[in-house]
């Protein structure tokens, strides 16, 4: 009886520690699942940080580089060599939508418009827009040694393209309108990721300069002219 | 005998059964939370430098509608909206208010000019790109445009001289030296400063009108862009000798130069049709017409002097003939035909000698302040005129011709940003 009571015994521990066994086991599949989860959800995070922090700063760099462009006298606006075509086959590259027109250099400013083209303004004597490629860096964190020409370190590395070219507007072919030469300037600036990763789009910031009209007389500048701030009057500024 | 019952440590055993399971199944839950807290702000950091690219081409968009509106402002004298694409995606959309007073809602204050009326608009312009809109708007006071001859007629800057008759109906007027040796039946003004005119016997008489001066005559300026705009002109070689292939290599673009040197002809006609021409010289041969066939033609002449243009081409800033030239205009209308001369800037006595017609008429409106003129038969000429120096070696007839031509708008207005501003794009006003 008691041999009898102590084999029961005996099989009722051997049952609960093959039942610990078995959690056990699933608790690592789970858990190695999960971490397996963990690290590729981590990867594809920082991945998508890392392509979000590029783009953000793409667009920064483009948007200060328009503005620097945009701040220059109208006559300097202009590219201060000819911008070269490096490729014929990569869409991504901005140079791929240059192209040979007569004796100038003509800029396709919709690439998904091949009829887009304009004249790239360059002038070698007045010209203050580099076209690029002009390397821009974001050194990593805590890393001295990233320069434009030693990259090997940088977090972030962008080349930067911009091109200046002449727009003759709509209105110009109106009846009664007459334009003398182009319009306006269309300054184009492209931003692509010259490093690893994504995105590997350029990303494309363009906008217009017009002229000033009369030259230097500007009206609003002379004496005889005031601006009304409430109910005082002040010199006008812009 | 007792019997067997379970021990309290069996009881506790059986009760931690699954327990491993519980606390595996907790910790997946806090580690998918994790999971998704850093995916979630992984988008959200995906989507910010998404929203800050798309911000700033919409904001360089809407820019543009500002740019766009303002010159067809000023080419028309008036809009009121479009909208246009950038090519990346971005689109523009800007509509023109005009404003009624200072309470009229726009950036900026309100302009003001005690000697004329200012007209004032209101630009907005709304960029879009991926959903995300910025707008700006811009407030522009309209001003009379500035003539850009100053002269209803004849205005040499630094001095004129003639030594034979002149005669036309026009204002003519210097601000310096004017020389008569002959007879002056010009009808109008003769606008001179004090010590400055020379008449031989009294020569402004009946109808010329001497008139003092007490100040200088204010020279408007051509916009230094206007040549740069007119070089990307590409009507350059455009013009055609009227032998055909004659003169097929007289043009050469590298220095911008049409020169007539070895066809052997003598006054022949070369064809010039409408539009923008830009030559650092024009050398046009013996006795030749430049003959305008459609209209406008505008003609730059450039020189060495404007900062890196015409270098290493001799000569150059120069329209000339070996024996003269013309330049005929069917149309009637002066202003058809302008031409344009970049002469030597600053130059007071000694200004290039850049336009000298022989015994030849043409209308055309003239602007060469910083070069001089030296016919040297009689010349006859409808239109307007600035120029350096003119020396009339023969007789001079001038008929003023009025024209609306003004320093780079071709609208009576010009228009002038005054301020301009971001705005909250959700927002109905900055």
């Amino acid at each position: 009886m008691i041999a009898a009571l102590l084999s029961r015994g005996r099989r009722r521990l051997a049952g609960e520690r093959g039942l610990t066994l078995v959690e056990v086991l699933m608790s690592v599949l789970l858990l190695v699942t999960g971490l397996l989860g963990v690290f590729d959800a981590f990867s594809a995070s920082g991945q998508s940080i890392g392509a979000a922090e590029r783009t953000a700063a793409m667009a920064q760099v483009a948007q200060n580089e328009l503005q620097s462009v945009e701040a220059l006298p109208y006559a300097d606006i202009e590219d201060s060599s000819t911008p070269a075509k490096t490729t014929t086959t990569d869409t991504t590259n901005p140079t791929y939508y240059l192209s040979t027109c007569g004796s100038s250099t003509c800029y396709q400013w919709n690439p998904s418009s091949s009829t887009s083209t304009e004249t790239v303004d360059v002038s070698t004597a007045a010209g203050k827009v580099p076209p690029g490629p002009t390397t821009v860096v974001v050194p990593a964190p805590n890393t001295s040694s990233c320069t434009t020409s030693s990259t090997s370190s940088c977090n972030i590395i962008l080349s930067v393209y911009v091109f200046v070219t002449e727009t003759t507007d709509s209105v110009c072919s109106q009846t009664g309108v007459t334009c003398s030469g182009f319009s306006y300037k269309r300054i184009t600036v492209a931003v692509k990721n010259a490093g690893n990763g994504t995105p590997k789009n350029p990303i494309y910031l363009s906008s217009f300069v017009t002229n000033k009209v009369g030259g230097s007389s500007n009206p609003l500048t002379s004496g005889s002219t005031t601006c009304l701030d409430g109910t005082t009057s002040v010199s006008c500024t812009h | 005998m007792h019997a067997l019952t379970p021990t309290p440590e069996r009881g506790s055993r059986r009760g931690e059964s699954g327990f491993i399971m519980v606390i595996t199944i907790l910790t997946m839950v806090i580690v998918l939370g994790l999971i998704a807290a850093v995916s979630t702000s992984a988008i959200h950091l995906s989507s910010t430098g998404d929203r800050t690219d798309h911000s700033a081409q919409a904001l360089a968009a809407a820019q543009a509608g500002a740019q766009v509106a303002l010159f067809r402002l000023n080419q028309t004298g008036g809009a009121t909206g479009a909208t246009g694409a950038m090519g990346n995606g971005a689109a523009y959309s800007y509509t023109v208010s005009s404003l009624s007073s200072s309470s009229s809602p726009c950036t900026g204050l309100w302009v003001e000019n005690s000697s004329e009326s200012v007209g004032q608009d209101c630009i907005a312009s709304t960029g879009t790109q991926d959903g995300v809109t910025e707008k700006v708007e811009t407030r522009v006071a309209g001003f009379n445009a500035t003539p850009l001859f100053p002269i209803n007629g004849l205005f040499a800057v630094n001095g004129f001289s003639a030594a034979d008759t002149v005669s036309g109906t026009m204002t003519l007027a210097s601000n310096g030296p004017l020389d008569f040796t002959n007879t002056i039946t010009m009808v109008g003004n003769l606008e001179y400063r004090t010590g400055d005119l020379s008449e031989t016997n009294n020569a402004c008489n009946t109808n010329c009108v001497p008139d003092l001066i007490s100040s200088a005559i204010s020279l408007p300026s051509v916009p230094a862009t206007a040549w740069s705009a007119a070089k990307a002109s590409n009507n350059d070689s455009a013009i055609s000798w009227n032998s055909g292939s004659g003169c097929n290599s007289c043009f050469t673009v590298s220095s911008s130069s049409y020169t007539v040197t070895s066809n052997g002809a003598n006054s022949q006609t070369i064809s010039m049709p409408a539009g923008t021409y830009y030559y650092c010289n024009l050398s046009l041969g013996n006795g030749t017409t430049l003959k305008t066939t459609s209209w406008p033609v505008k003609i730059y002449i450039d020189s060495s002097y404007d900062s890196g243009a015409c270098s290493g081409v001799s000569p150059n800033g120069t329209i000339s003939g070996s024996n003269g030239f013309a330049i005929a205009n069917s149309s009637g209308t002066a202003s058809n035909v302008q031409v344009y001369f970049y002469g030597e800037p600053g130059c007071t006595n000694s200004c290039p000698n850049d336009f000298s017609p022989n015994s030849q008429s043409m209308t055309a409106d003239i602007w060469a302040p910083y070069s001089s003129a030296d016919p040297g038969g009689a010349f006859t000429m409808t239109g307007d005129m600035v120029v350096g120096y003119l020396t009339a070696q023969n007789t001079l007839t001038f008929n003023y011709q009025s024209n609306t031509l003004t320093t780079g708008s071709s609208s009576s207005t010009a228009y002038y940003p005054t301020a301009d501003a971001i705005c909250d794009a959700s927002g109905s006003s900055c």
